[in-house]
């Protein structure tokens, strides 16, 4: 059984790859971790602070605004997600 | 040439006697009325003059077409703005079909969306969100506070500043700009359903629902527009009462501490003040007449007359003399090519204050005598601010299409001898008159006819 306070990193990935794909209305399920937000996934400004906002309500944490300005790919995303994840549920 | 005709194709409605026009319409028709306590941790605040108003009831808003990110981008005012306005679509029989599912813009099928406008009345605003925004920017410092203490052992100030904690939200809303803006409303159903024509809002507090059903008229009737999504949308249920703590200590609400649940009576000589309402919407598809007919739309009412004005007297009380209010009837009709004697139907502001009461009254019994029905939809609803004149112009639209008037609840003795419907009655009704008043001293009236070719 897993403990659903600590999701399976595998886990993490496809409800972050899922949020993404719901803010951006992606209809392809094919996006790889190299994508970029903006310039291969058509992000303007308004949809990075949704981002931010459904991976805070998806995972019940908190991601600074510092840490978001940086985030430019999924992989970054999904990496962000997991180290706040667990600091968060460490702390 | 005789003048462009306008046609209410779609009516949608939210209000605290229902989620849905047709809800809403038989709870009028019922004498189902809306009063509740109010919450009971707004007491940890303050102690109320007045301890009922009028909820609404659960929304179901994804249900609505609304998803849970456009949720965290946009004020309750507006949600329920949204799901009015895409009741009032499909009751026109207009299609919505989604054009980019990432910003939530649909097309209506048909329409000519640079012909197509947007009027929407607004008391406050976004209010809400403001409020909710301003308790996280004060609060965020001490957000790591815990309460101290036993839960038996509080003190009230520690009780209520871990309430006001627990119910801050995550972030600062980043939307919050464009969510608090009173023009949101009008905003967002402009986008939402690609209108590209005039978008205005009519901030006249509780006359900004008739301003803009009556604005809608002039836009299409002046060329300007073939169609217009028009009413009010409000939403003031913040999360500890502030909003209706300012109508409370202003004296304005009903304060019946005997029965409270029959303190919301219009036009009785024992009211004491309006019931507030936690929010409604109503929307109204206006068309050109031509323009509906075309498309075989079904036409429930005729709106063929407006009239607006203002006091110059006071902020918050009407002029005693009601004489504006009675120039804007005037107007309206005169608009409409008719006199007052031909009037069947007058849904009434009928608020429940000694002032607005006292004065309407005597302007309806001075200007069209005592035969045509008179009631008050706030007697049900509770009073809706910005949205009560787009729902009361939606209940008379109503009221023409089916020839049925409701009535005024809680009415035992009426301060004039008018032409009251004390109980709905079926009734045959030609010409109807929604009238509102406001606070600032803005005045408005649109006048309706039953739909005939």
């Amino acid at each position: 059984m897993t403990d659903p306070a600590f999701p399976s990193s595998a886990d993490v990935a496809a409800r972050v790859i899922a949020v993404i794909r719901d803010v951006l209305a992606l209809e392809s399920d094919d996006v790889p971790a190299t994508s970029r937000l903006r310039e291969d996934l058509g992000a303007d400004s308004v949809d990075a602070v949704m981002l931010v906002m459904a991976l805070e309500r998806e995972f019940n944490g908190k991601i600074s605004d510092e840490d978001a300005a940086r985030l430019t790919t999924v992989g970054e995303v999904v990496d962000q997600v997991r180290l706040r994840i667990g600091e968060q549920t460490l702390s | 040439m005789s003048r462009r005709r306008v046609a209410v194709t779609g009516i949608g409605m939210v209000s605290p006697v229902g989620g849905s026009a047709a809800e809403c319409w038989d709870a009028c028709l019922t004498g189902r009325a809306a009063v509740a306590p109010i919450p009971d941790h707004w007491l940890r605040w303050n102690g109320f003059q007045s301890t009922v108003w009028a909820p609404l009831p659960e929304v179901d808003f994804e249900a609505a077409g609304i998803t849970s990110l456009e949720a965290m981008r946009l004020d309750r005012a507006a949600m329920l703005a949204v799901v009015a306005a895409g009741e009032a679509l499909a009751d026109a029989g207009l299609e919505a079909s989604l054009a980019d599912a990432k910003r939530g813009i649909w097309r209506l099928a048909g329409i000519d969306c640079d012909r197509a406008g947007v009027f929407m009345g607004t008391a406050v605003g976004g209010i809400t969100t403001l409020i909710i925004a301003q308790n996280s920017h004060l609060l965020g410092p001490v957000q790591p506070l815990k309460s101290r203490g036993e839960p038996e052992a509080l003190d009230p100030a520690t009780d209520a500043l871990d309430t006001l904690l627990a119910s801050l939200p995550r972030r600062f809303n980043p939307f919050a700009v464009s969510m608090i803006m009173p023009n949101a409303v009008s905003a967002t159903l402009g986008i939402r359903y690609s209108l590209r024509g005039p978008n205005a809002t009519c901030a006249v507090a509780c006359a900004a629902g008739t301003a803009a059903v009556g604005h809608a008229l002039r836009s299409i009737r002046g060329g300007d527009t073939d169609m217009v999504l028009c009413g009010g949308a409000e939403f003031v249920g913040d999360p500890f009462g502030g909003v209706f703590r300012a109508f409370d200590t202003a004296k304005t609400l009903a304060s019946m501490v005997d029965r409270p649940e029959t303190a919301n009576r219009p036009f009785d000589r024992g009211r004491t003040g309006f019931l507030l309402a936690e929010g409604g919407a109503g929307v109204l598809i206006c068309e050109e007449w031509e323009h509906a007919r075309r498309r075989g739309a079904r036409i429930q009412a005729e709106i063929v007359g407006y009239g607006e004005s203002f006091d110059a007297y006071s902020m918050m009380i009407m002029d005693p003399a009601g004489e504006q209010l009675s120039r804007t009837i005037g107007a309206a009709l005169a608009d409409a090519g008719i006199g007052p004697g031909d009037v069947d139907y007058v849904n009434a502001h009928g608020t429940g204050t000694v002032a607005n009461d006292e004065v309407e009254s005597a302007v309806i019994e001075r200007l069209y005598g005592s035969r045509p029905l008179v009631s008050a939809t706030k007697s049900l609803t509770g009073h809706c601010l910005g949205a009560s004149g787009a729902i009361e112009a939606a209940i008379t639209a109503l009221s023409l299409r089916d020839q049925r008037v409701h009535g005024c609840v809680n009415l035992e003795n009426p301060v004039r001898p008018l032409n009251f419907a004390r109980r709905s009655t079926d009734a045959r009704l030609a010409w109807a008159v929604s009238q509102s008043s406001a606070f600032g001293g803005h005045n408005a009236a649109v006048v309706m006819r039953q739909a005939v070719t």
